[in-house]
């Protein structure tokens, strides 16, 4: 085989570079990793890959790795001096580029129905995209790479087919990496696969029942093995209790709602994964309107008085209406609560006129001119509701339980392999593993390969397969753990609407009834003032004292002289008249 | 005592019932105000006159008085009087003062300029000199300004020469006390 590496533009045997040594480490969900051991006059010497440098290796003409220079430590003792170089590949950008997600904001806050834009955020809530539908994992994590791809990350998206909905994730400051990790805990036969014979970077996200899978001979280049079937991991049921908080009006209960597989379990077996997840509920806001109207009466005596308040302590048998009049046409008056445009109701302002007549002990009126200002509406006694805003439940997972359950409960086998030949020649990550020759269990295994150090130069493979153990399949208090972290995400109309508050906006009222309070120009005959102490003690004003018949008596100014002093003052006094 | 007291009053601030006299010519303090004459009517209590003058060297002070008691709202019915006079043997000469409160003099056209008249007079047996509130035609006379409620008048000592063959006058005062309410 012939083994080249690409470096600054140049590509050259690899042997030409000092590299006496080669390692590559595969491990899922972590950085991908290649060792240069390169022997020399180290300390005399400039290394020879600088830091961030892109490097690329090639094998028969076919590149087998692709990644950038992270790490150049120099060793040396007393006979030798040498640069271990450290390679990453595609991984490495996703775990040091913060995942951020749009969210829209208005760019006029103060408008009724302002504009929205987008927003990068690195609060994030998975499962939910800009358009408010829920994205799968799959389909969250694609979201994810292209992210990165849109920040000038060397990758390109391959498959990754895990059409499983989760519950929507808030979450904020993590890295890409960490975000596929977080995703990643609800189907944990997940490996991450990253495919450099392309000529980009590709990577793919492979589940157990989709990976390939390789067998290996224990007589055939197999050195040693360890394996174990881990019956202890085997989960015999899930069930996923999901509590929802709704509300309307600020009024909240719980609802919960359970999904179990497989359908006959009860969540009370021996290792049974029982997880309560917190739903986002639904919210509703009502205004609510109580409307009380009366008819317009306005030949009626009592009407009047209930309208004009002067009129309440005279006798209605001393009270003529005559010539009453309207300047609107609406059948109802509005006696409480307040009429707004949501109701579909009309209402205006009427003002309601009458000519009054009426004569008691202390006043007598003779067609005194009474108007009155009511609010009237179409509208009748009555409950008027009206939805203000609704933010809809979020949805439970369909068949959840039942993927997690795919996931964790067939039999996993837990081992190493090492196999050592002159040249390795297989790939054996982004695989499952069957070994032969053995018990015949294993032969049909499929057990996840999750890591794989290739020794190119003594031709030694190391495999280690099983459960993927950071992600949290390894024991069920780990597996639960996916729920305990888990919180109801109270964000996410936000991130689709920019309304942080769902209350919505009441619209108010905008007629409501008018109190008439004063009277219109009246005639009075006369008028006559009592102290409510002493009813003996009054002063009355009767037009019917003037005996004659054109006088008219009022303020006249006066002078006067108080204590030496000439001023003015007003009398009531009428003009001089013939006797 | 309290002397305080409202009642209606003409325009002039005197009662109804006084006359009014639209012919000025009477007044010798005049024009006044409304309020003075008003504050005079109802409140004054005494009005001295102090003067000196000399007649062919010879020099003479006076000093005299004019007093009434009558309360402000008996003036309602009847003014209250300021009048005196006397005689001095020793020069001959008699002097009289009265303030004629029992009606005002005003201005036809300005109701604003009111007067009151004020009678005074100092004059010897032989009709030598005669000193008043007006010049006398026919006589020579020196002439003399006085304040009274921060208003100017013209006082005169009118005399005939020959006889008199020196004059002179001077310090004419006139001042007015007013009943304290």
């Amino acid at each position: 085989m012939a083994w080249t590496l690409e470096y600054d533009g140049a590509t050259k045997p690899i042997a030409s570079f000092g590299v006496n040594s080669i390692r590559r480490v595969r491990k899922n969900l972590l950085t991908d990793k290649v060792m240069l051991h390169v022997q020399g006059n180290a300390l005399s010497s400039l290394p020879t890959f600088a830091a961030n440098v892109s490097v690329k290796i090639f094998n028969d003409g076919s590149k087998w790795f692709d990644g950038i220079v992270t790490q150049t430590p120099l060793h040396c003792s007393s006979n030798n001096e040498a640069y271990q170089y450290e390679l990453s590949g595609g991984w490495w950008y996703l775990e040091n580029l913060i995942y951020q997600q749009a969210w829209k904001e208005p760019i006029d806050p103060t408008e009724n129905s302002p504009t929205l834009y987008n927003v990068y955020k690195s609060r994030v809530i998975l499962g939910l995209d800009i358009s408010g539908e829920q994205l799968s994992i799959g389909q969250q994590i694609t979201d994810v790479i292209n992210y990165a791809i849109s920040c000038g990350v060397n990758l390109a998206m391959g498959n990754v087919d895990i059409p499983v909905h989760i519950p929507l994730d808030e979450c904020k400051d993590l890295s890409c990496a960490d975000i596929i990790r977080r995703l990643l805990r609800w189907v944990p036969d997940t490996i991450c696969y990253m495919d450099y014979g392309l000529s980009v970077p590709t990577i793919s996200f492979l589940r157990r029942s989709q990976m390939p899978s390789i067998t290996l001979n224990i007589s055939s280049h197999v050195q040693e093995f360890s394996i174990q079937p881990r019956y202890d991991l085997q989960v015999p049921a899930v069930v996923l209790k999901f509590e929802t908080t709704n509300s309307v009006n600020g009024k909240a209960w719980k609802e919960s709602v359970q999904q179990k597989y497989p359908e006959t379990c009860t969540g009370s077996e021996l290792k049974a994964l029982v997880l309560t997840i917190n739903l986002e509920g639904s919210k509703a806001n009502y205004v609510v309107q109580n409307i009380t109207t009366t008819a317009i009466e306005t030949s009626s005596v009592a009407w009047w008085q209930a309208h004009v308040p002067g009129l309440t302590n005279i006798s209605a048998s001393n009270i003529s209406i005559g010539n009453v009049s309207r300047s609107g046409i609406l059948p109802n008056e509005l006696i409480s609560g307040t009429v707004a445009n949501w109701m579909d109701k009309t209402a205006e302002t009427d003002i309601v006129r009458c000519k009054i007549s009426y004569a008691d002990a202390s006043e007598a009126v003779i067609d005194r001119e009474v108007a009155v200002r009511i609010l009237t509406t179409d509208a009748t006694t009555g409950i008027y509701k009206n939805l203000l805003s609704l933010t809809t439940a979020e949805s439970i997972p369909q068949n959840l339980a039942k993927q997690i359950y795919n996931s964790v409960n067939p039999l996993q086998y837990d081992g190493t392999v090492v196999t050592v030949s002159e040249e390795i020649s297989q790939d054996f990550f982004g695989k499952t593993l069957n070994i032969t020759g053995g018990q015949p269990a294993w032969g049909t295994m499929n057990a996840v390969i999750q890591e794989v150090v290739e020794y190119l130069d003594s031709g030694k493979v190391f495999i280690k397969f099983g459960p993927a153990k950071h992600l949290g399949a390894a024991d069920l208090a780990e597996l639960t753990r996916s729920g305990r972290l888990l919180f109801e995400s109270k964000n996410y109309s936000e991130r689709i609407t920019a309304e942080v508050s769902s209350n919505g906006t009441v619209e108010q009222g905008i007629y409501a009834r008018v109190d008439n309070t004063s009277f219109g120009p009246g005639k009075y005959k006369m008028i006559k003032f009592a102290d409510p102490n002493n009813a003996s003690r009054t002063i009355q004003i009767d037009t019917a004292d003037i005996a004659a018949s054109t006088v008219t008596v009022k303020l006249r100014e006066e002078d006067v002289c108080e204590s030496g002093v000439l001023k003015k003052r007003y009398s009531l006094a009428s003009e001089p008249y013939s006797s | 005592m309290n002397n305080e007291f409202l009642t209606r009053v003409s325009f002039a601030g005197i009662p109804h019932a006084l006359p009014h006299s639209s012919d000025t010519s009477q007044a010798t303090l005049y024009p006044m105000t409304p309020h003075d004459v008003c504050k005079v009517y109802w409140t004054l209590s005494s009005l001295t006159i102090s003067y000196a003058y000399s007649i062919n060297e010879v020099q003479i002070c006076r000093n005299f008085s004019a007093t009434s008691s009558v309360a402000p709202k008996n003036r309602l019915i009847a003014p209250a009087t300021f009048e005196t006079t006397d005689f001095d043997s020793q020069t001959q000469t008699s002097y009289v003062m009265a303030l004629k409160l029992d009606g005002v003099y005003f201005d036809a056209d300005d109701n604003s300029k009111t007067g009151l008249e004020l009678i005074f007079e100092e004059a010897d047996s032989f009709n030598l000199i005669n000193l008043c509130l007006r010049p006398i035609p026919g006589m020579g006379n020196i002439a003399r300004e006085f304040t009274f409620l921060n208003k100017t008048f013209g006082v005169y000592l009118n005399y005939q020469s020959p006889p008199v063959t020196s004059a002179s006058f001077s310090n004419f005062v006139m001042v007015p006390e007013f009943i304290v309410i």
